[in-house]
């Protein structure tokens, strides 16, 4: 027998199973004359006298008597007869209808705001998109405003281009302070789907609404409209609004 | 209800699957205790060894037909069964995947560990068996498993394979790849700074 051959079979031999009689005399004949050899048989053998410690620890442990029980109460309520199981029926039937509902409360909403963007495209500012479309007019701190801002920017296919010299005079007046200025969320997180594309609108609102939404401005600016930025997500539905520093000629976009 | 210490589980499944609670009281309580400790030794977490359990025997209540003597044993059907719901559970939250201090706290709970007499040697003895299970919890699923059925649960090589759906031709190298892979990890862990020493040093006290 090679070191090969004694390789393939050293776990039967360390558990003095699986092999006859002649195998097992050349193995440990070759084990005799070779030190590698002997060495994993010894090795094996550790093996397993160290698996038999754990099997005698393992072996007194079984699953808690509660899994017994509750498989018990399983295998009584699959022995239900039929009429039992009506109730099941009816609930999930009223379920279907109330998601229906809603599934067309959504699709109602989102029509509004397809509706909303359409008229806005131009120089009218879009207050009625912010009224139709801004599901929570409440003072959301500004969780997401990392993501948000990041978020914009990658999708300017369905964002309109302004033209070469509006975007330098805004430049030279307000240096980056648009695109630098942080998007505020409108929703919690999770309270909507993620946001896969988007749209943003610019509307001016009365600075007041902005503060409402959880935009931070100072006093001196809280009589005038503001500008802000309106970032719709795929469904129609406001996700976050940014602050635009008035600055002429950049009313709104194109 | 019927009385049935004696039955084949071929007949417990024909009667568990007219509802006889006995038939699956006898079939639960003669397979689960192998299926529980597979699921330990496979997860190293009690609690997912008990979700195990559960699902093993829910799916062999549910489909009690879907079992083919001819294919092999009853055990070794419910160990293919563990043995999947093991992999999902763990793709699910793989941080059962390691032994870790938690883990062992976890299986603390078996009275049995902690020696009266001779606190030293238990220590010892505890100390193997945290380096045995944390290098079998380190080893691939697929040897894992193997180890474990062939090792732990002595199976036989054909019992294995049928659990395990292959051919016993890969449970063989299977098995000579998983133990290459323990023993040199049992190696590195003789080391004087393995992690396991922590457990050990809170035993003693
Ligand atoms: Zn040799």
């Amino acid at each position: 027998m090679n070191c090969r051959e004694f390789a393939g079979i050293v776990i039967d031999l360390a558990r003095n199973q699986a092999l006859d009689t002649t195998q097992r005399t050349q193995a440990l004949l070759h084990a005799e004359l070779c030190i590698h050899c002997a060495a994993r048989l010894a090795e094996e053998r550790a093996w397993l006298a160290n698996v038999r410690l754990v099997a005698i620890e393992i072996n007194r442990q079984e699953a808690p008597t509660r899994v017994e029980a509750a498989l018990l109460t399983a295998l009584r309520a699959q022995r239900q007869p039929e009429p039992m199981r009506k109730p099941y029926t009816v609930n999930a039937a009223w379920l279907s209808w109330r998601w229906a509902v809603v599934a067309m409360v959504l699709l109602l909403m989102a029509g509004l705001a397809g509706i909303a963007w359409r008229s806005s495209n131009g120089a009218a500012p879009s207050q009625e998109a912010l009224r139709v479309a801004t599901p929570l007019p409440v003072s959301t701190p500004p969780v997401f405003a990392a993501q948000v801002v990041a978020t914009p920017e990658p999708m300017p296919a369905r964002v309109k281009r302004r033209a070469p010299q509006q975007r330098e005079a805004r430049s030279s007046v307000a240096p980056s302070s648009e695109t630098a200025a942080p998007f505020y969320s409108l929703v919690e997180e999770g309270q909507m789907a993620p946001l896969e594309s988007g749209r943003i609108v610019r509307i001016e609102v009365p600075a007041a609404t902005l503060v409402q939404l959880g935009v931070p401005l100072t006093e001196a600016t809280l009589t005038q409209p503001m500008q802000a930025d309106l970032l719709l997500g795929q469904d129609g539905l406001a996700r976050a609004i940014r602050f635009v520093p008035h600055t002429p000629n950049t009313r709104t976009p194109e | 209800m019927h009385n049935v210490p004696f039955t084949s589980d071929e007949e417990l499944l024909r009667l568990l699957a007219v509802g006889d609670e006995s038939a699956f009281t006898a079939l639960y309580r003669q397979h689960q205790p192998p299926i529980y400790r597979f699921a330990l030794l496979m997860s190293g977490s009690a609690m997912v060894a008990e979700d195990v359990t559960q699902e093993v025997f829910l799916a062999l209540m549910r489909d009690a037909h879907r079992y083919d003597a001819s294919r092999g044993t009853l055990g070794a059907y419910l160990y293919g069964i563990a043995r999947k719901q093991v992999l999902r559970s763990q793709s699910r939250n793989h941080s059962h995947v390691s032994l870790s201090a938690s883990a062992a706290d976890e299986n603390e709970e078996v009275p049995t560990l902690i020696a009266a007499d001779d606190p030293l040697h238990d220590c010892a003895r505890r100390e193997v068996i945290l380096r045995v299970r944390q290098a079998v919890l380190a080893l691939p699923a697929k040897y894992r498993e193997v180890v474990v059925l062939c090792d732990f649960q002595e199976l036989s090589y054909a019992e294995a394979a049928s659990a395990l759906d292959c051919a016993v031709g890969t449970v063989c190298s299977r098995l000579h790849r998983g133990h290459a892979l323990l023993l040199e990890r049992l190696r590195t862990l003789s080391n004087a700074d393995a992690p396991w020493r922590d457990v050990v040093v809170r035993c003693l006290t």
